[in-house]
């Protein structure tokens, strides 16, 4: 068994999303058909197999066979944990694709920079309000006062979460990892499920001057 | 009326009403409203074939073929499957090339018939081909911009990258060894075919296929761009939706096939221990062993020397202890024994534990008896005598089982 093989597992049963930004090297072990089955293979004869997100950018373990009751519970008590954040993350999605150029949400692969983060926010006093909000949703140092304190500690936060990784370690710029891919398959699920509409907004028609 | 008469007179029909027939072919998809003002224009066109009349609702309609050479001389593309047309025009080449053969020997005003019919056909190919070549260029150019839907916007780029596969099919059967079996050894075929032909075939097919190329990045950007809406859709429904119902969380309670994205387990983490068994690891763990118990010595001093003790001054005071009960029992045994007032001058080690009712096995009792007398022996020995009541356990005589121990008085007198 090689290194990447046992790296690859262990990472894996750590309920980790593994993918190109946070573990490059597994990632591409993961690419190689064979190794994936020989993973998948040791994953199945312990009850767990692996899966990928929808936009194939990261791997992640599941349970084989939900019937069983403790796995279910498992993935319940998982479940209530995550429900809960949904919208402190939908709210820095939104504030993040605000400051981008072209609009674009972030994905496995995004580079964030707190400086511009910092300069649009402290140059907006609507994306203040949202930064407010989201740390107040997150649970994030909402009492301070400094956008600089509540965006460092949303940032802290979505990288202990696994959501982004800091390069270089000097923890001003960001990469988001496929963690983002997990929480839109869920997103897409509670959508069909809940029945929320996410057809494209129609164009009202403005009837008179305001 | 003669070819040349005809000629002039479609082409005159043209000139004088270029205005109406350009405004119906790019602004009314060809159609000209059948009004006062256009009757002249109408007549004149219907009379050269060059329009006809379709019904009252639709009015009149521009013939394609002019439709076409406005299209072709003004560069306006508009994308057309041409595959099957090319295939066609390549049998069709192919059969006057077969008739030309079998003409050549026996007649040549066929000859020069067929001759004609070869030019013609190579070079409709060869014009055809450009346009189709500089249409697909003007898709790429233009990356269908004028229509708003992404999805029809894949769709149709996807349709030209297609229709570009096919036509490399359909040029494929021009192969170099096709082009001079058809050729055979006619001077005029192979210049024709040879040069003319398979080099311009050639050369559109390098710029079609550079041009698929540069289609396959815009369906990639297209399908990206697709996906972002997606998401971006996604975000803005789910945060109306959090507007809406400010109390809102997601209630999966309920779901009895959870997706895979919800499958997540817990985190196990994995902790093994060394094989202090193995021979392979020997030294390893040997030196993790050292290691460990330098880390614990450096500790340990570390700890001493931190370690604070609190002296307190106990000096004059009285500090009273409780006297083991089995020790007090023991003395008083021995009590009995020494006391030359006593009694008693033999006592047995059974027989004073139901006496003193000792709280101990009688075991433990004699032990501490056998103790005593030999931490005190040099004190004892002369004034207590031991016996000792044991027996031997088979089958190794060294094995001796005491059942009882009597001590006696030694008497001075």
């Amino acid at each position: 068994m090689s290194e990447r093989f046992e790296s690859c597992i262990e990472t894996l049963l750590n309920g980790n999303v593994l993918c190109e930004v946070s573990h490059p090297e597994l990632y591409r072990y993961l690419l190689d058909h064979e190794s994936l089955n020989s993973i998948q293979k040791f994953l199945h004869q312990i009850g767990r197999k692996i899966i990928t997100t929808r936009d194939k950018a990261g791997f992640f373990c599941a349970y084989k066979d939900l019937s069983n009751p403790k796995h279910r519970a498992d993935v319940k008590r998982q479940l209530e944990g995550v429900q809960g954040s949904f919208e402190g993350l939908i709210l820095w999605l939104r504030l993040v694709r605000r400051t981008d150029p072209d609009s674009r949400p972030i994905e496995a692969g995004y580079r964030l920079m707190e400086s511009e983060l910092l300069a649009a926010i402290e140059d907006s006093a609507s994306l203040n309000s949202q930064l407010d909000e989201i740390a107040h949703r997150l649970r994030r140092d909402h009492k301070s006062t400094e956008s600089k304190s509540k965006l460092r500690s949303i940032l802290k936060y979505l990288t202990e979460y696994g959501f982004l990784v800091s390069v270089g370690g000097s923890g001003a710029v960001y990469i988001a990892t496929a963690k983002w891919s997990l929480v839109y398959d869920q997103l897409d699920f509670i959508c069909q499920f809940e029945g929320i509409d996410i057809s494209e907004p129609k164009d009202e028609v403005q009837k008179e001057m305001f | 009326m003669s070819r040349k008469d005809e000629a002039k007179s479609a082409t005159g029909a043209l000139y004088r009403n270029i205005s109406t027939i350009d405004d119906s072919c790019f602004m009314a998809r060809g159609q000209i409203a059948d009004i006062p003002e256009n009757e002249s224009a109408i007549k004149s066109l219907e009379k050269n074939n060059l329009a006809y009349f379709v019904d009252d609702a639709m009015g009149v309609q521009v013939h394609s073929t002019v439709r076409r050479l406005l299209n072709h001389v003004t560069k306006r593309y508009r994308l057309r499957e041409t595959h099957q047309a090319f295939a066609g025009m390549i049998e069709e080449l192919r059969h006057a090339i077969q008739n030309y053969q079998f003409a050549k020997n026996k007649s040549q005003e066929d000859k020069l018939l067929y001759q004609d019919q070869i030019h013609e056909f190579t070079l409709d190919i060869m014009s055809e081909l450009t346009d189709t070549v500089q249409s697909f260029a003007h898709v790429v150019g233009n990356e269908f911009s004028t229509i708003s839907s992404i999805d029809i916007r894949i769709r149709e780029t996807t349709r030209c990258k297609n229709e570009i596969a096919k036509l490399n099919e359909v040029f494929s059967s021009l192969s170099v060894a096709d082009i001079r079996d058809w050729a055979g050894a006619d001077l005029m075929l192979e210049r024709l075919l040879m040069k003319t032909l398979k080099s311009h075939v050639d050369k559109c097919l390098k710029e079609l296929s550079t041009t698929a190329h540069r289609l396959l990045e815009m369906i990639a950007k297209l399908i990206k761009d697709k996906e972002v809406q997606r998401l971006n859709q996604l975000i803005d429904s789910f945060y109306t939706h959090y507007q809406k119902n400010p109390s809102y969380t997601p209630d999966l309670g309920s779901v009895i096939d959870l997706p895979p994205s919800f499958n997540l387990i817990s985190s196990i983490t994995i902790n093994s221990r060394a094989d202090i068994d193995s021979a392979m690891d020997e030294e390893v763990l040997s030196d993790i062993a050292i290691s460990v118990m330098k880390n614990v010595q450096r500790n340990n001093i570390n700890d001493k020397q931190d370690e604070e003790v609190e002296v307190t001054d106990g000096r004059g005071e009285t500090i009273e202890g409780d006297i083991d009960t089995l020790e007090e029992n023991v003395d008083f045994f021995f009590d009995a024994l020494l006391n030359e007032e006593s009694k008693v001058s033999e006592l047995t080690a059974l027989k004073a534990h139901e006496l003193l009712e000792v709280d101990a096995e009688p075991e433990d009792w004699m032990l501490c008896l056998m103790e005593h007398y030999e931490a005190q022996k040099s004190e004892l020995t002369g004034k207590i005598k031991l016996t000792l009541d044991e027996k031997i356990i088979m089958p190794f005589d060294g094995n001796h089982y005491v059942r009882d121990i009597c001590f006696s008085r030694v008497s001075n007198g």
